[in-house]
């Protein structure tokens, strides 16, 4: 457990600090990912949600006081992203599970490299969508051009995660744990 | 069977039941630090309160040199990547730029050679608004006879445009050869250095006229000789050679070459003088060849078929000697008076009228060729014209008085 913390925690900052330098360096069409929204996404698929909200606090906080670049937004709107999309896509639950066998419904998972993408997606969307309508109401029309960099970001940023998935889920021993299985 | 034994309990499971309070109790501190700082710098924003900065003050100073020893390795594997894209670029760029060049090496050729070809006309142009009057016509050359013994080439014009044999073939105001062997297409030209041309010349200067002869399969150069020159006069080096006109249908006047050396050689009892062609036979590409025909003077017809030709002798005035009869046979009739001597029709002292000066009429057989001007200067590619001698300084007259002594 402590190795897990201790990984966690190196990841937690390498998120940081590769969405606070390496991000601007890849951007595609002026259009920078958002790699620490990617991480998440892998994360809450991974982990769970409870790392997710760790995670999303602690790299909201530090952006927050590193990267002021508007008051509010960067501790709240990470850990409301990653929440969201954790809560849509991490594991289910046994009980969550059994309600749907119960309904006669599927009553499993989606595949977890397919999810991490969707996780991402939505969460990326949320963000872009939050960020697009901070810029509407603060008058700016928004035109074909916000959309397209929206739409960049999240389409990168979505195949970022679905990249990033495999050496985390490998550091953090998933695929072993599968094969123990 | 032997039942199994219960294995003893190991010190794991014992702690089993201690872990999950202390994960638990961990994960609620960490949660509550993490709300904790937002909280505290949710408050600075709202109060700005620096004592609710101390934890993000703390956190950024531990962040601080950690995230700066981060970004520099960012930064120098972000400029080694750099480095790497733009040498590929500066590759591609030099690339691109070295096909650029030469697509403008080859435009600046195919511009020097259009530089070329527009000067040429230009000269040709000159050399056929310059003698209109002998139908010139501008041929190109087609084929080239690449022996060492003859200088012959073909020009794609022949019986259809005009062109007969031993029509003049000049180029850059000089006389390059003459037409042969003429089809409807297409003709040959002997040039005048071949030496089977035979062409009737004089020298310019001294009037002097002779043939000339070429030397390519004599001696191997491409050079002339001019032969029946006659021996009292020594022709000077850099003397014009011209056509004569005599012979072929050639105008008169077309520069051949020029004397090169005075001294005479000697070939089968026949002495000749070197003469180096004005025309550059290694670059003919475009010659001209004039279609002159030297008409013959209007013959007044005969009116009648039946007039018969009859010789009417003159009535001669010599005196015929009288012979008298009976008398001495040599006795000659007695020589008649003298008339008297008329008067002059002019007194003395008087002068006659002028008479008037006849205007000379144009007379269409005696076409010289001209060479045009621009070639005269020696501008351009044309020949050069003959140096002429550098005139020898007159030297001051002597001041032979003498100051008287005052």
């Amino acid at each position: 457990m402590v190795k897990k913390g201790i990984r966690f925690a190196i990841l937690t900052l390498l998120c940081y600090f590769l969405q606070s330098t390496v991000a601007s360096n890849i951007a595609i069409g002026n259009v920078a990912p958002n790699i620490a929204l990617a991480v998440l996404a892998v994360v809450s698929v991974a982990l769970g949600r409870k790392y997710t909200f760790f995670m999303s606090v602690t790299i909201g906080y530090l952006l927050e006081i590193m990267l002021p670049s508007l008051n509010y937004i960067n501790l709240i709107l990470f850990p409301v992203c990653a929440m969201l999309s954790a809560l849509a896509f991490s594991d289910k639950s046994e009980r969550k599970l059994e309600e749907e066998r119960t309904m006669g419904k599927h009553g499993g998972n989606l595949p977890a490299h397919l999810r991490t993408v969707l996780c991402a997606l939505v969460s990326i969307t949320i963000f872009e969508a939050v960020n697009l309508l901070y810029i509407y109401l603060n008058g700016i029309h928004l035109d074909g051009g916000h959309y397209q960099r929206a739409l960049i970001s999240i389409f990168y940023t979505s195949a970022l995660a679905g990249l990033l998935q495999f050496p985390i889920r490998w550091w953090f021993g998933i695929y072993r744990l599968k094969k123990a299985r | 069977m032997r039942e199994k034994e219960p294995k003893p309990k190991r010190r794991k499971d014992v702690q089993k039941g201690v872990r999950p309070v202390f994960r638990r109790v961990l994960l609620i501190a960490v949660a509550l630090a993490l709300l904790a700082f937002a909280s505290f710098h949710l408050l600075w924003l709202i109060t700005e309160d620096s004592t609710f900065k101390k934890p993000e003050n703390a956190v950024a100073t531990v962040l601080t040199p950690v995230q700066t020893g981060f970004s520099s390795i960012v930064e120098s594997v972000v400029n080694y990547l750099y480095t790497l894209k733009l040498r590929a670029n500066l590759e591609l760029a030099y690339n691109e730029v070295k096909q650029q060049n030469e697509q403008l090496v080859y435009q600046a050729m195919l511009a020097d050679e259009l530089q070329y070809k527009l000067s040429v006309y230009e000269n040709l142009y000159d050399e056929i608004s310059v003698n209109e009057s002998m139908n010139p016509l501008v041929a190109t050359v087609i084929d080239r006879d690449p022996g060492n013994y003859f200088s012959v080439f073909t020009i794609n014009k022949g019986l259809n445009d005009g062109i007969q044999p031993y029509m003049a073939v000049t180029m850059e105001g000089a006389l390059v050869g003459y037409t042969y062997n003429v089809t409807a297409t297409k003709s040959s030209v002997r040039t005048i250095i071949d030496s089977e041309a035979s062409i009737a010349a004089l020298i310019s200067s001294t009037r002097d006229q002779g043939t000339v002869r070429g030397t390519l399969g004599v001696d191997g150069t491409a050079m002339c000789r001019m032969y029946y020159l006659p021996d009292d006069h020594l022709p000077r080096p850099g003397d014009t050679v011209v056509t004569s006109g005599v012979g072929m249908s050639f105008p008169k006047g077309i520069p051949i070459g020029t004397v090169r050396e005075s001294t005479r050689g000697m070939e089968s009892n026949k002495s000749f003088i070197v003469v180096e062609p004005t025309a550059d036979f290694e670059h003919i590409e475009y010659v001209i060849v004039l279609r002159y025909q030297p008409e013959a003077e209007n013959v007044e017809a005969r009116t009648s078929s039946s007039d018969s030709l009859s010789f009417t002798p003159l009535e001669t005035e010599l005196p015929i000697p009288t012979i008298q009869i009976g008398s001495d046979f040599y006795q000659l009739a007695p020589t008649p008076k003298p008339t008297d001597t008329p008067a002059p029709s002019v007194a003395l002292g008087e002068t006659l009228p002028p008479a008037v000066t006849p205007t000379p009429t144009a007379n269409a057989n005696n076409v010289e060729y001209q060479v045009p001007g621009s070639m005269e200067t020696g501008s351009g590619y044309g020949f050069t014209l003959a140096p002429t001698d550098t005139p020898t300084p007159t030297p001051p007259p002597l001041d032979v008085s003498v100051e008287a002594d005052e």
